[in-house]
């Protein structure tokens, strides 16, 4: 791999970290995602990016995706529905 | 990943007992959701006690307005943009934001007037990864503003659509891009400072 020199018709670095960090890569089309792609494989600097900006999804759902206490849960629910009989 | 709401809530049935204020279709309702309201405030960086109360209160609201409830949006996209409401009642930093951010300004710095990398990405160090990653992540987490940080776990932990999420903010599709984009950089920018890089 290799850093990539902006090329007609190719997307630059500062493109590709965009389309990443917006999430605007979801929706691209056929052609620009083949143009993306082929960035990506070519530049490595914008491949760590993009292993980099995948990698902190990773790690929030790691820390934050867990299921919270369900005891927890349930004592907010029985508060909750404890006022809502009250306005019943 | 992409989570799916009992097949109940979305007839017009049911959303006819929610309207009425039935409360055992609210009981549904309320325990289906509860985890993930609770822990939509925790990641939005809410203290235990206030993320217990912030998502209490985002369920009474819910009921009261039940009648208000159209169903033109599903119960988790009302549900979530109440929490939203309560988070910007409870904390300044989910107010809207000024326009520049100084990431944009760090972002800059990145590129040269080709748009190629002039400072790329930092290689990780690995002895830092298994044992700290949680309380680094945490910390960076904390200079991220709050509404982004929002967005980012709505996104990224319930693995809300972009649409979706745009509807509990109440932003554009552009804006919400915004919002994703300085948020990862920030993130990233945080812990890139800190000798992590990626895995997973």
């Amino acid at each position: 791999m290799m850093t990539m020199k902006k090329m007609p018709g190719m997307y630059s670095c500062r493109e590709v970290h965009e389309f990443v960090a917006t999430g605007m890569v979801d929706e691209l089309g056929f052609m620009a995602r083949m143009k993306f792609k082929m960035h990506v494989m070519m530049c490595h600097h914008c491949a760590r990016y993009v292993r980099q900006i995948k990698a902190l999804g990773y790690f929030v759902r790691e820390a934050f995706g867990g299921a919270p206490d369900p005891e927890r849960c349930q004592r907010i629910e029985d508060v909750v529905m404890a006022q809502c009989d009250g306005h019943h | 990943m992409a989570y799916t709401p009992p097949a109940e809530f979305g007839t017009p049935e049911f959303l006819a007992r929610l309207q009425r204020q039935d409360r055992d279709a609210i009981q549904k309702v309320v325990h289906e959701f509860m985890p993930q309201i609770l822990r939509a405030a925790m990641g939005a960086g809410l203290e235990e006690h206030e993320a217990d109360d912030v998502t209490q209160q985002t369920f009474l609201t819910f009921i009261e307005t039940l009648p208000r409830f159209e169903g033109r949006s599903q119960v988790r996209t009302w549900i979530f943009g109440i929490l939203y409401h309560k988070l910007r009642e409870a904390r300044r930093g989910f107010q809207k934001q000024d326009k520049q951010d100084d990431i944009d300004d760090v972002l800059e710095t990145r590129f040269n007037a080709s748009g190629m990398w002039q400072t790329p990405p930092r290689e990780a160090d690995d002895d830092l990864w298994d044992t700290q990653i949680r309380r680094h992540l945490e910390e960076c987490l904390e200079t991220v503003p709050e509404r982004h940080r929002l967005a980012f776990v709505l996104k990224e932990v319930e693995g809300m659509q972009g649409k979706e999420i745009c509807n509990v903010l109440d932003v554009s599709t552009t804006n919400l891009g915004v919002i994703l984009y300085r948020a990862r950089n920030r993130l990233r920018e945080c812990l890139e400072g800190r000798g992590f890089e990626e895995r997973g």
